[in-house]
């Protein structure tokens, strides 16, 4: 589904992201862990495209996407679920949603479905949301798309336990439907909870892959990588 | 509750302004025919600056161009405006068009330069230029518009038929552009306002959007330069001067970014304000100015703001 080989990624003269590559196949989820400031998010930026690599090579779906631009590579079927919700203020939920719509499959009522606080809030502006609610409005905004493979940076942050393990539901019966999942996380339980496979990063290159099981009983990756 | 007074608010406002031209002498019909057409402009700046994001500081080279268009093809060719109003709306569009390819490219304060920049350009030309453009002068002598179809022919010489003409212009403008606003391609210009990458990572070729709001911009204020022109009988290189930009702005902002009421209040206030002060004091430029920092520093949100929170506080 999607292919990261070797990429190097700079802002300005700083090089962040130092040949890291990951893989994620389809229907799978697969998270990223990693500390503050190591390149996750920048991970995530450089596939949709607003901080292409510099070097090394991005492919999703058998299409090159390295250079693309982002809303080509949106069109292509990466959704994205940006960090801090990102949802746009001035709009009505109903505009957020509907925004977004493309292709076939998710639609207002399928998302509103999914997503029962939203029906009751579709008259109200992006930014009289609480945090759960703008989370699962940005989720439900990327789902109109109809993607194949979505990027979600750091859901978990700033929400509640109870919301987090609300919103990991619907991940995992996303997967299970059959969309492809990268997972940039700071939240160990909850990356380890939902993936199927766990990359950790750190300065900007993979330092340890395997399956959740590895990681949750490899404590000295945990401990240097991960703070835990 | 709230909706039914908006209604009875319109209602009323469109019949005041209808039994408008009945009830006042001439000079105030004048203010008002020029209120209308500064509307019509204020609102297409709108368009850029409150939906879209575009701070665009060279609108004024649209309502300029307008006027010249209007000017050269009512001298030259043909007083109907079935005939001049397409060819300025077509004129001022494709200028947004070149404009907006290359000033598109850039945001934030370079995007405010190079508008203004082009604008300029278009002044110094219109000012060099006095073999076509009757230099500082102008083109004067333009005639009253005459909407004909075949035989059939109309004149509006009467400053009431032509407040009408106007008025009708308004009208249709300010419909038109509530459409737009309120459409799907209007909340994908409001989505760009509040965050263009997001908009991107949505599958939105930004570019395009901004491109187009540019030029819907760009053709209103050609239309409202034209409407000018046809009234003052006359286009004038001031029409494509900075200050002309800098006034549509500040009747924004006095007025209210982001809504459509706000643009005509504001173009009221700024329109009238020199008419009233200037018969206490001759510096009634000092004034405006005034006017203006007690807005922005005291009502960011303009006329329209301070209304809404009136209304807010109200039990």
């Amino acid at each position: 589904m999607l292919t990261v080989d070797s990429i190097h990624t700079f802002y300005g003269d700083s090089h962040i992201l130092q040949g890291l590559s990951l893989q994620v196949n389809a229907g799978e989820i697969v998270a990223v862990l990693g500390r503050n400031g190591v390149g996750k998010t920048t991970t995530v930026n450089s596939i949709i495209g607003f901080a292409p690599p510099k070097e090394g090579r991005i492919v999703f779906d058998g299409v090159e996407i390295t250079h693309l631009r982002p809303h080509r590579t949106a069109q292509l079927g990466v959704g994205l679920v940006p960090q801090g919700r990102g949802i746009f203020p001035t709009l009505t939920v109903r505009e957020n949603i509907t925004l977004a719509a493309r292709g076939r499959g998710w639609t207002l009522d399928r998302v509103l479905t999914t997503f029962p606080p939203l029906a009751k809030r579709l008259k109200n502006l992006g930014s009289q949301l609480s945090g759960g609610e703008q989370q699962m409005l940005a989720v439900a905004r990327a789902l109109m798309l109809n993607p194949k493979l979505l990027l979600m940076d750091e859901p978990s942050e700033g929400l509640a336990p109870l919301i987090v393990a609300e919103i990991g539901r619907i991940v995992a019966s996303l997967r299970d439907e059959g969309l492809s999942v990268l997972l940039v996380e700071q939240n160990l339980s909850l990356a380890l909870s939902l993936a199927n496979r766990v990359y950790v990063l750190s300065k900007g290159q993979i330092v340890h892959s395997g399956t959740p099981n590895d990681l949750q009983t490899n404590e000295e990756v945990k401990h240097r990588y991960i703070g835990v | 509750m709230a909706r039914h007074w908006k209604w009875a608010a319109l209602i009323v406002a469109i019949l005041a302004a209808i039994v408008y031209p009945y009830a006042v002498r001439s000079y105030f019909l004048s203010l008002a025919i020029e209120v209308l057409i500064y509307s019509i402009f204020a609102m297409s700046l709108d368009l850029l600056l409150g939906y879209t994001g575009l701070t665009s500081f060279g609108h004024a080279a649209f309502f300029g161009l307008g006027a010249y268009i209007l000017a050269y093809t009512a001298l030259g060719l043909t007083d109907n405006i079935l005939v001049t109003v397409p060819l300025v709306i077509i004129g001022a569009a494709l200028l947004a068009l070149i404009i907006g390819f290359f000033a598109l490219r850039t945001s934030g304060i370079y995007f405010l330069m190079v508008t203004m920049a082009f604008a300029q350009m278009l002044f110094s030309i219109a000012i060099s230029w006095s073999d076509v453009t009757g230099g500082s002068d102008g083109l004067a002598g333009v005639p009253r518009p005459v909407i004909g179809v075949g035989a059939w022919a109309y004149t509006f010489d009467s400053r009431e038929s032509y407040y009408y003409l106007v008025l009708a212009f308004f009208l249709l403008s300010w419909i038109a552009l509530r459409s737009i606003v309120g459409s799907p391609f209007g909340a994908a210009l409001r989505g760009i306002r509040d965050n263009e990458q997001r908009m991107r990572a949505l599958g939105y070729n930004t570019f395009r959007y901004k491109m187009a709001a540019f030029v819907i911009g760009g053709a209103f204020a050609g239309l409202a330069g034209a409407l000018l022109t046809h009234f003052t009988q006359h286009a004038a290189p001031e029409t494509l001067y900075w200050a002309t930009s800098g006034q549509v702005m500040i009747m924004l902002i006095v007025g209210g970014v982001g809504t459509l009421v706000g643009p005509m209040l504001g173009a009221a206030v700024i329109r009238l304000l020199p008419t009233f002060v200037s018969s206490y004091t001759e510096r009634w430029e000092i004034v405006l100015g005034l006017v203006f920092i007690l807005f922005v520093l005291f009502a960011p949100r303009g006329i329209v703001g301070l209304l809404r929170r009136a209304v807010e506080k109200r039990p």
